[in-house]
């Protein structure tokens, strides 16, 4: 691939999901986009970047970002930020719960669902604290494909054995032929919807946790500056929780987040001054 | 350094194990039989057992009823690495105190993500 077809690809990717690929990522175009150059009967990166320069076909378009951000994906990646949101976070739920309030957590880049249904079990296994009626969790990606496949919570014998214990496998899933199916009642917990989070969020302090994981870090500082702010107007102002991933952090925002105290990744959301100022 | 007992007949299965269990830092005994790593191995228990469910001589079941059995050690945290998918099966190997399971084929992902729930990584 030369520097031109590369650059070109690049741009559209960052137009369409905020994503920066530096060079030093160009190993993945083409081992990435062989299958979308099969499926157009495209001879190569030329063919592709041509059309894309040439015309507006967003089927294309969306192929080769999907194939561009498809990520290897585990349930309970990386254990800790489940460990504290077990320990921290669901508490402050529970009550919520049991005073009547609904809560809504957020999986943003949720990729094909796992990290939203590993909220759903360790909800569910605190359901003795935890009214789950009052409990919604959202997972979005930009991704239709990935929506789709997270709807459907059918997962291959590969992909369910990724971090998820047997016995969470054996008690939340159900073995149909060669996939394994998460059950009904962790299904009705969760919602899926495909969204860019680059785009302004539409909807106004309503959600108790975001986990963003191992998403900021692909944006350049723009994208990921948008992207915090979204996710300050969406959560609720005081106690609302944002969970970054690995050597992510959301420093930059100091008056919109502070970091909590000995929890790794974890930030909650300030209140805003004016809102302090109009109560008193 | 942990270590490690990896029983399987397939030779394949041994030789991947090995490979993905020293890169993480465990020194490795292989073999294709239960019995022999037994007699042979449990003057020094392992940290870890890996073991084909199940197995020609020894049942997989059998070798965690054998250290189980055993009052005065640290007990080795046993993981069945079977063909077996039904989740009927898969659950009466759970019921037996193994405590973690993967269903072959596997890949290092697979096995290191089993090893980070038991506390290895």
């Amino acid at each position: 691939m030369n520097v031109e077809e590369f650059h070109a690809i690049t741009r559209l990717l960052k137009k369409r999901s905020g994503v920066l690929f530096g060079a030093d990522k160009a190993f993945l175009l083409e081992s990435r986009l062989g299958p979308v150059l099969r499926k157009w009967q495209l001879k190569g990166l030329d063919d592709l970047t041509a059309i894309l320069r040439h015309s507006d076909n967003q089927d294309l378009v969306m192929d080769v970002t999907e194939a561009m951000l498809a990520t290897d994906t585990s349930f309970f990646r990386d254990l800790v930020p489940f460990y504290q949101i077990r320990e921290t976070v669901l508490p402050v739920l529970a009550q919520k719960t049991q005073n009547g309030e609904r809560v809504r957590l957020w999986s943003a880049g949720c990729s094909s669902g796992q990290e939203a249904y590993s909220l759903a079990m360790t909800i569910w296994e605190a359901r003795k604290h935890i009214d789950l009626s009052k409990v919604e969790i959202l997972g979005t990606d930009l991704s239709t494909a990935m929506i789709r496949k997270a709807t459907l919570g059918a997962y291959s014998q590969v992909e369910v054995q990724r971090g998820l214990p047997v016995r969470s496998m054996l008690k939340h899933f159900t073995k149909k032929q060669d996939k394994w199916h998460v059950v009904d009642e962790l299904r009705r917990l969760v919602k899926f919807e495909v969204k860019n989070l680059v785009e302004p969020f539409d909807g106004d302090d309503e959600f108790d946790v975001i986990l963003c994981r191992n998403v900021i870090s692909y944006f350049d500082a723009d994208a990921r500056g948008s992207t915090l702010r979204g996710f300050a107007g969406a959560l609720k102002q005081g106690d609302g929780t944002l969970v970054l991933g690995v050597g992510e952090n959301a420093n930059d925002l100091p008056m919109l987040f502070h970091p909590m105290n000995g929890h790794y990744g974890l930030y909650q959301r300030k209140e805003d001054v004016h809102y302090r100022e109009a109560a008193s | 350094m942990k270590k490690c007992w990896v029983v399987d007949r397939s030779k394949a299965v041994r030789l991947v194990s090995r490979s993905i269990l020293e890169n993480l830092g465990f020194r490795v005994v292989d073999g294709d039989d239960a019995e022999e790593l037994w007699t042979n191995g449990t003057d020094e228990v392992p940290d870890l057992v890996l073991a084909e469910w199940p197995t020609q001589a020894v049942s997989g079941l059998e070798l965690v009823r054998r250290f189980r059995d055993i009052d005065d050690i640290r007990q080795p945290i046993i993981i069945f690495c079977s063909g077996e998918t039904d989740p009927e099966k898969i659950g009466q190997a759970v019921e037996s105190g193994v405590d973690e399971y993967i269903m072959k084929p596997f890949d290092n992902e697979i096995l290191e993500s089993k090893l980070a729930l038991v506390g290895f990584i």
